[in-house]
């Protein structure tokens, strides 16, 4: 399945413990990075399921916000691209 | 927006290297200095191959043996150089009682002969199908009949090459383009001209597909039935590729040609040596990814083409093991 999730984690001065590099090491073992704080790619459910969990644990409920879409088909969107396609494709 | 085959193609110079326990690639430009750093996904990629100079250390490989990623290193000009196979418990969970059976299937004269004249015959229906469907009339009946009174391996080979030869001919019929691409004769290691050179990197891909998934399964990839096991490390998978190579390979070049993706401009010549363009292989590639993640109906399951080619080689197994009858994989 397809999945777009993008985060926004809060400072650490805001909070007792810094969560911000558990969370990106934790999505970019998954996902490739399309912007800053925003992922896309092709992931496997039992591989989705695992992210989730890690993600659940590590995030502060009162303060971070992590949103993800996910797709079982990709047939009626479109993806349009103005710029720079950063860590898009497959080769490198 | 493709769907994505969990594999990712290295074609510029850089290192792979592991960092938070994931892999991480430095490109480099002329003068060795890193120029762009891109973190590859661990857990989205099962495959790598690597078409350019890439620096990689034991910490970085050991990382991916635990991770069950393969890599595949092939030299500047597209020609095949090795694999690393991790030597983890889900690589050689390998039975004893299949290598012996595979052995003794080797040994056994008839089984052998049996299996060989089965791949064979897939890979003439195959190609004959090929050729059915691109309005070009060929008579297979003469080749399946030497097939058929074929007694040794040897003779086997023999009517093999006698019908790939026409089979070849055939190809200035179905391609259009025959200013660039005519088909003379079948040259190897180096390919001679563009068409040759094409042939040669599709058929290195579907190789390596083949060996990938043969060695999910039980079988050992080194004893192989229609080609002979001589000093070359593996062969099974070239068996098993005989069948595929028509399907996937031959229908994806006609495509290619005719469509016009590929051109002669696709190809850069260097000291008698032809390769592809790095846009040329990205072309392809996507190309051959769109065509392994298809889906196809066989036997009432919906399968992709890698799964086809990991049945195909069970099947062989269950021949193997346990006496079944075996037929090639035929695709109409």
């Amino acid at each position: 399945m397809y999945v777009i999730l993008f985060y926004d984690i809060a400072g650490s001065e805001q909070k007792e413990k810094n969560n911000a590099n558990r969370i990106r090491k934790a999505v970019e073992k998954y996902l490739p990075r399309v912007q800053f704080s925003v992922f896309e790619g092709e992931i496997r459910q039992s591989d989705f399921k695992r992210l989730t969990a890690t993600l659940q644990k590590e995030c502060d409920k009162e303060l971070d916000s992590i949103v993800i879409y996910t797709f079982n088909s990709l047939k009626y969107s479109e993806r349009l691209v103005i710029g720079q396609d950063k860590n898009g494709s497959l080769f490198s | 927006m493709q769907k994505n085959d969990r594999t990712h193609f290295i074609l510029s110079p850089g290192r792979l290297r592991r960092r938070d326990n994931n892999l991480y690639f430095d490109k480099f430009d002329e003068d060795l200095s890193v120029c762009a750093t891109k973190i590859l996904p661990i857990n989205a990629i099962d495959e790598v191959y690597i078409l350019a100079r890439v620096e990689i250390d034991s910490y970085t490989l050991a990382f991916l043996a635990d991770n069950n990623v393969l890599l595949h290193f092939f030299s500047p000009y597209g020609s095949f150089r090795g694999n690393f196979f991790p030597n983890t418990s889900n690589s050689v969970n390998k039975s004893g009682f299949v290598l012996l059976q595979q052995l003794r299937a080797f040994d056994d004269s008839v089984k052998r002969l049996y299996i060989a004249r089965e791949i064979t015959r897939a890979h003439i229906l195959n190609d004959a199908m090929n050729c059915k469907k691109h309005g070009v009339s060929f008579d297979i009946s003469p080749h399946i009949a030497a097939l058929e009174g074929a007694t040794t391996i040897a003779q086997i080979m023999a009517a093999e090459g006698a019908f790939q030869k026409l089979y070849y001919e055939k190809w200035n019929e179905i391609i259009t383009d025959q200013k660039s691409f005519k088909f003379t004769v079948r040259s190897k290691r180096p390919p001679a001209d563009k068409i040759n050179s094409f042939i040669s990197y599709i058929n290195t891909r579907i190789y390596n597909v083949c060996l990938s998934e043969i060695y999910k399964t039980e079988l050992d990839p080194r004893i192989g039935f229609l080609h002979e096991p001589n000093y070359r490390a593996l062969s099974l998978h070239l068996d098993i590729a005989e069948i595929f190579k028509p399907i996937l390979g031959d229908t994806l070049i006609f495509t290619m040609l005719n469509r016009r993706e590929i051109t002669a401009k696709d190809f850069e010549t260097n000291a008698g040596r032809i390769k592809f363009s790095n846009e040329a292989v990205q072309k392809i590639e996507i190309k051959i990814i769109g065509k392994l993640t298809e889906q196809v109906e066989i036997a009432g399951q919906k399968l992709t083409w890698r799964q086809v080619i990991r049945r195909e080689a069970n099947r062989l197994k269950k021949c193997i093991c346990e006496d079944a009858p075996y037929e090639g994989f035929v695709w109409r």
